[in-house]
């Protein structure tokens, strides 16, 4: 141990590195007028109670716009490839809802 | 005092946003331990510091390279390298030759049936158990005798806290980040055990999940905290049997569809066996002596999605027989069983993981 303390003991990094791949926030939509909008349901409990509500609001305060539900299958697993492309085809803009 | 809250980042976060790992001056070997106390990289016990050398001497036990990837974290993409296994593994004590059961662990962990990302984060707290089983469980003198849930052996207490330490310094399954943890449970510190294939003529547990039993395995299982399940008085199969049965119906948590480990004594298992009872036997009689009307699991407040409401009849939470898990261990005197009950439900499910122990070349 003392002739470690005269070389000294190199800190080494035990954490993840996470690769960048520099994404960037999407464009800010200027209205919801004539867009289409993704209610994205996490499937965890009251999610659905949530974008329930928050659809009425839109509807109602918002103007004009089409809403459409999309739901993951199963809350503990990453959205499948396919419905995040499906989301990204059809929506201009998406909210997720996470319920509990 | 350093602790966790659900407003705003945690000591722990706080530490590592200002903090590189790269200090200023050379460290002696107590300079360096608290030199990760203060970057928030260890689950608050000392840990060892990790030298280049001593790397090279765990990769060399596996035959990787540091940049293999030995799995992903599925959400964010974080890639689970061997170098960042080998230090975690330096830091929480391990021996180079543990390190073929850590990665096979890792690998059973990062398969989507498992739910590493949800089992790691949940506020119901489960612990990453690995249950170690093959020929390899006497080579590192893995414990599944006396006090086998409990302290005192290396292999045991190391490669758990391995497994922890990857979870929260790759994976990110930081308390008060990314684990939410309402309470946690001790198994979070460290959970590696194995099976006492002695004990009975049953298969092992990997050989239920196609394993052959000539080849070591690792088991990985996102669980609670164990339940012991005292019975000094029973003295046929059905006895002791319905006795755990009635203790996993009480269990105040559950989904159905979990899966659920019985860790039967000696004591226990001489009733069982006696009768001539195979592990199948032992699994279809659990899995109906736990079943209870529809209307009782109906009107239990245990999970906000009651997965009982549909159906009629009898129920238990096991969906199949095979959902009991047998691990036969643990010191020959006490009528002492235990049963742990896994993370999740039958539609946000983790089931247990089994991979095999690569064979590598000898480390000593």
């Amino acid at each position: 141990m003392s002739n470690q303390s005269s070389t000294g003991i190199p800190v080494m990094d035990p954490r993840g590195e996470t690769p960048t791949t520099g994404v960037s926030m999407a464009p800010r939509a200027s209205g919801l007028e004539g867009k289409t909008i993704a209610l994205v349901d996490n499937a965890k409990i009251n999610a659905g109670n949530l974008l329930d509500k928050l659809s009425t609001l839109i509807e109602a305060e918002l103007g004009p716009a089409r809403i459409v539900r999309f739901s993951k299958t199963d809350a503990t697993r990453p959205a499948p490839p396919t419905l995040i492309a499906q989301i990204a085809d059809e929506c201009d803009l998406a909210v997720l809802a996470i319920g509990d | 005092m350093q602790c966790y809250n659900d407003v705003g980042a945690s000591a722990q976060v706080r530490m590592r946003k200002g903090v590189s790992p790269n200090p200023q001056q050379a460290l002696n070997y107590f300079e360096a331990v608290e030199y990760y106390f203060q970057q928030g990289l260890t689950d608050g016990l000392p840990v060892v510091p990790p030298t280049p050398d001593r790397l090279a001497e765990f990769l060399d036990a596996v035959d990787l390279r540091p940049d293999d990837v030995v799995g992903m974290v599925p959400v964010g993409a974080i890639p689970i390298t061997a170098e960042k296994i080998g230090l975690n593994a330096i830091m929480a004590g391990c021996l180079p030759e543990y390190m073929p059961v850590i990665v096979a662990g890792i690998e059973a962990m990062v398969d989507d049936e498992f739910s590493l990302n949800a089992t790691a984060a949940s506020t119901s707290g489960a612990s990453h158990m690995l249950v170690v089983g093959g020929e390899i469980v006497h080579r590192l003198d893995i414990n599944h005798g006396i006090n086998m849930l409990g302290p005192g052996v290396r292999a045991n207490a190391t490669i758990g806290r391995a497994i922890r330490l990857v979870l929260m310094n790759v994976c990110g399954a930081l308390p008060g980040v990314l684990d939410k943890s309402t309470l946690g449970n001790p198994g979070k510190f460290t959970a590696c055990i194995a099976e006492d294939e002695s004990l009975t003529p049953w298969p092992p547990l990997r050989s239920d999940f196609g394993i052959p039993d000539s080849q070591d395995a690792v088991t990985a299982f996102a669980c609670y905290a164990p339940v012991q399940v005292s019975d000094h008085r029973s003295n046929s199969a059905e006895e002791v049997l319905t006795r755990i049965a009635d203790a996993v119906v009480a269990y105040p948590y559950y989904a159905r569809g979990c899966e659920i480990m019985v860790i039967l004594v000696p004591e226990h298992l001489n009733h069982v066996l006696r009768a001539g009872w195979s592990k199948k036997d032992v699994q279809q009689f659990l899995h109906l002596a736990a079943q209870r009307p529809m209307d009782y699991w109906k009107s239990r407040p245990d999970s906000g999605k009651n997965e009982f409401r549909e159906g009629v009849g009898l129920s238990g939470v096991t969906v199949t027989p095979d959902d009991f898990l047998i691990v036969p261990a643990g010191g020959r005197a006490g009528g002492f069983s235990a049963f742990l009950v896994s993370w999740g439900s039958e539609v946000d499910y983790s089931r247990s993981v089994t991979r095999p122990v690569k064979q590598f070349h000898d480390t000593r």
